[in-house]
């Protein structure tokens, strides 16, 4: 594991959530920061905060959400963000979107869905301190494609490796089949199908490999696959 | 309930000015035609009378005897030069019949006192009738110079010139009336449209007046609008100061009812992986209690949002395929973390509608919703997009016959007892359907006798790219 834990920076005016939530993202290994307001936000997200990570509530006293997250934007400032909004009108969703919010998740939500997008934000590529895709106990280093399970070498092919890259990078959401036929195959004329037959050979693997408690490829149907851990973060 | 029909403006204003006028042309008319009448009467008994007296004036007393010397300018008189014909006679005092034609009648005392003192002249005038032709008659009093004799000179006339005068006269009367009617129902008419122009130009402003526009309306008004625009204004004001209150209320209690629900779920959330000999069922129950108050606040907030977001657009076009997609990628989570199979299924070409694409994605996300709670964990569920619009099918219980025309009225419940729920979630599609003028489809039991499938439907929709 990353012996440097993961710096969270959330934005929450509401006591009751914000202590909850700092406690149980505590207990899942990040380093939380809590900013009652948008102002106290915005001194905590100064240039060179070092943070992994902004939670970010939209209602918010002083300076609401939207302007943080604007005011964040406009400096050049590419810290991932998810925004938490109870609000009603939905299209704050497109509005905090576009002004480059990178999730969205309304009020209220499964910690465990919380938690799943917060670990798929901070796997992207280039957005850690550390260069490697993580789910769980599984880790992988892009550039060298060294894929470790608890520190564990794992055995798996070029194409298995690709695949699960492919699978590792886009977090929370299914990888189409003809996208990882894309990624592993490229412009090779292998047939479909051999995706299936790659991705069920991958899962057997997995599931032998991590065991009970490890890393599972679901399957969507019409969706694609999506790599899912059974352990929380 | 008989329900009156309000008199159209425009034709109160036109039985309140013509039918008065149209009275007052007549009466106008019949002035008009009588005064001509008695004009011509006069004129016509003028003459009558000017042959009379010119006869009187060439009598002569000869010998006992008297003689008629008729003059040049006397025979003109008598000569047919209107196409009327004219008789005399002349008698004595005592009606003794002197001179001209006796059969013609004379007059009994029925003098016209007035048009005696008319012509400063002993005349009196009658209508009589003579060898079966309406006459005129105009009787002198006469005193023959010389003798000092006094005789009645009796002149007829037969009316045919009178009565083609008069007819004349009757027929320009009515003719000009009538014109000026024409004229004053024409300019009325424009008056008319020209006054009740302001009413229609305000009609059509509001008419085109979009849903949401709640502004003033613009413009310089005549006097007599002003009060009603004044009012529709102020009215609209207050509806949107209404509407606005209603929002910030959804936005609100949006917030207020989320905000104890997140940290409760937070709560819950910690509880349940700190929990070291407490009661895992009691955790659980309270959880899925949880579940259900979040349920509901969200269909409830849906519900509302639905019927009366006002800052909803719903005329963008909406990619079916692209929505179907997002609500079902929003759903993978949930379904994953109960077990369930979410399976997506689409045609290669994608369907596209007029609406409003959160609110479509709202109806989805109930129907996903609706297979998910009634299905239990483990269901096999299918989102899927056709050519005619997208629907859902579960391999649930199902809906039984009897329930299904009610399972879209609001909180109606069909579900067996045990499954919590809040009778809303097809209220809200059914009314998104409506909305967006679709058809909700419901196919319950589907072919082993479980499952249920719930669509919405375009009639008229064809796909396109």
């Amino acid at each position: 594991m990353n012996t440097l834990k993961p710096r969270v920076l959330l934005v929450e005016d509401t006591p009751d959530i914000a202590v909850w939530l700092a406690t149980a993202l505590r207990q899942a290994g990040l380093d939380v920061t809590h900013a009652a307001d948008g102002r106290l936000a915005l001194e905590a997200l100064a240039p060179g905060h070092g943070l992994d990570l902004v939670l970010l509530d939209l209602q918010l006293p002083e300076v609401d959400g939207l302007g943080v997250l604007e005011a964040l934007r406009r400096r050049g400032d590419e810290v991932p963000v998810l925004v938490l909004t109870a609000r009603a009108s939905v299209p704050d969703r497109v509005l905090g979107l576009q002004l480059g919010a990178d999730d969205y998740l309304s009020k209220p939500f499964e910690l465990a869905e919380l938690e799943a997008r917060i670990q798929a934000l901070l796997r992207r590529p280039g957005r850690m301190k550390s260069p490697l895709l993580r789910l769980g106990a599984l880790e992988m280093a892009p550039d060298t494609g060294e894929v470790l399970w608890q520190g564990q070498a794992l055995a798996l092919t070029p194409r298995e490796v690709a695949a699960l890259q492919a699978l590792l990078t886009s977090p929370q959401r299914p990888v189409s089949k003809d996208a990882l036929h894309e990624r592993v195959f490229g412009a090779e004329a292998a047939e479909r199908e051999a995706v299936e037959v790659l991705i069920h050979r991958l899962r057997k693997k997995l599931e032998t490999l991590t065991g009970a408690q490890g890393v599972r490829i679901a399957t969507f149907r019409g969706m694609g696959y999506m790599l899912t851990a059974t352990t929380d973060v | 309930m008989s329900e009156r029909r309000a008199l159209s403006l425009r034709w109160r204003l036109l039985a309140g000015l013509l039918l008065p006028l149209l009275a007052l042309i007549g009466v106008n008319a019949w002035l008009v035609y009588d005064r001509a009448v008695q004009a011509a009467n006069e004129a016509y008994d003028r003459s009558l009378y000017l042959a009379a007296r010119t006869l009187a004036e060439d009598l002569q007393w000869r010998q006992g005897q008297l003689h008629l010397d008729m003059r040049a300018g006397t025979g003109y008189l008598f000569e047919n030069h209107t196409g009327a014909r004219l008789f005399y006679k002349v008698t004595d005092a005592q009606g003794q019949h002197l001179m001209g034609v006796p059969d013609l009648p004379g007059l009994q005392g029925e003098h016209t006192s007035a048009e005696r003192v008319h012509f400063f002249a002993l005349v009196d005038f009658a209508d009589a009738r003579y060898r079966q032709t309406a006459v005129r008659l105009a009787q002198l009093t006469h005193v023959v110079q010389a003798q000092e004799a006094v005789v009645m000179v009796t002149v007829a006339e037969t009316r045919e010139a009178r009565d083609a005068l008069i007819q004349t006269m009757l027929r320009e009367t009515l003719g000009s009336q009538a014109l000026l009617l024409l004229a004053v129902v024409v300019l009325v008419l424009l008056a008319v449209r020209r006054a009740v122009q302001p009413l229609q130009r305000l009609r059509s402003l509001i008419e085109a007046k979009a849903d949401e526009d709640l502004s003033a309306l613009p413009g310089h008004w005549p006097p007599e609008l002003q009060p009603l625009v004044g009012a529709i204004n102020g009215y609209t004001q207050r509806l949107g100061r209404l509407i606005g209150i209603r929002k910030r209320f959804l936005d609100n209690a949006a917030h207020q009812l989320r905000t104890p629900l997140t940290a409760l779920k937070t709560q819950l959330g910690l509880m349940q992986r700190q929990t070291e000999g407490g009661d895992p069922a009691l955790l659980q129950a309270a959880q899925r209690t949880t579940d259900d108050a979040v349920r509901l606040t969200a269909q409830l907030l849906a519900l509302t949002r639905a019927e009366h977001g006002p800052d909803m657009d719903r005329n963008t076009r909406v990619n079916l395929l692209e929505m179907a997609r997002q609500a079902t990628e929003d759903h993978l989570w949930r379904a994953h973390a109960r077990g369930d199979d979410l399976g997506f299924e689409a045609p290669d070409i994608a369907p596209v509608v007029q609406g409003n694409a959160v609110l479509l994605q709202e109806a989805l996300a109930n129907l996903i919703d609706n297979a998910m709670h009634h299905g239990g964990p483990g269901s096999h569920i299918t989102v899927r997009v056709t050519a005619q619009g997208f629907e859902v099918e579960d391999d649930g219980p199902g809906i039984a016959t009897a329930h299904q025309p009610h399972v879209f009225e609001r909180f109606y419940r069909a579900a067996a007892a045990g499954v919590s729920g809040s009778g809303l979630g097809l209220a809200i599609v059914q009314e998104i359907a409506r909305q967006h003028g679709a058809q909700v489809r419901l196919q319950s039991p589907l072919r082993d006798g479980s499952g249920t499938c719930i669509g919405l439907t375009w009639p008229d929709l064809t796909g396109s790219a």
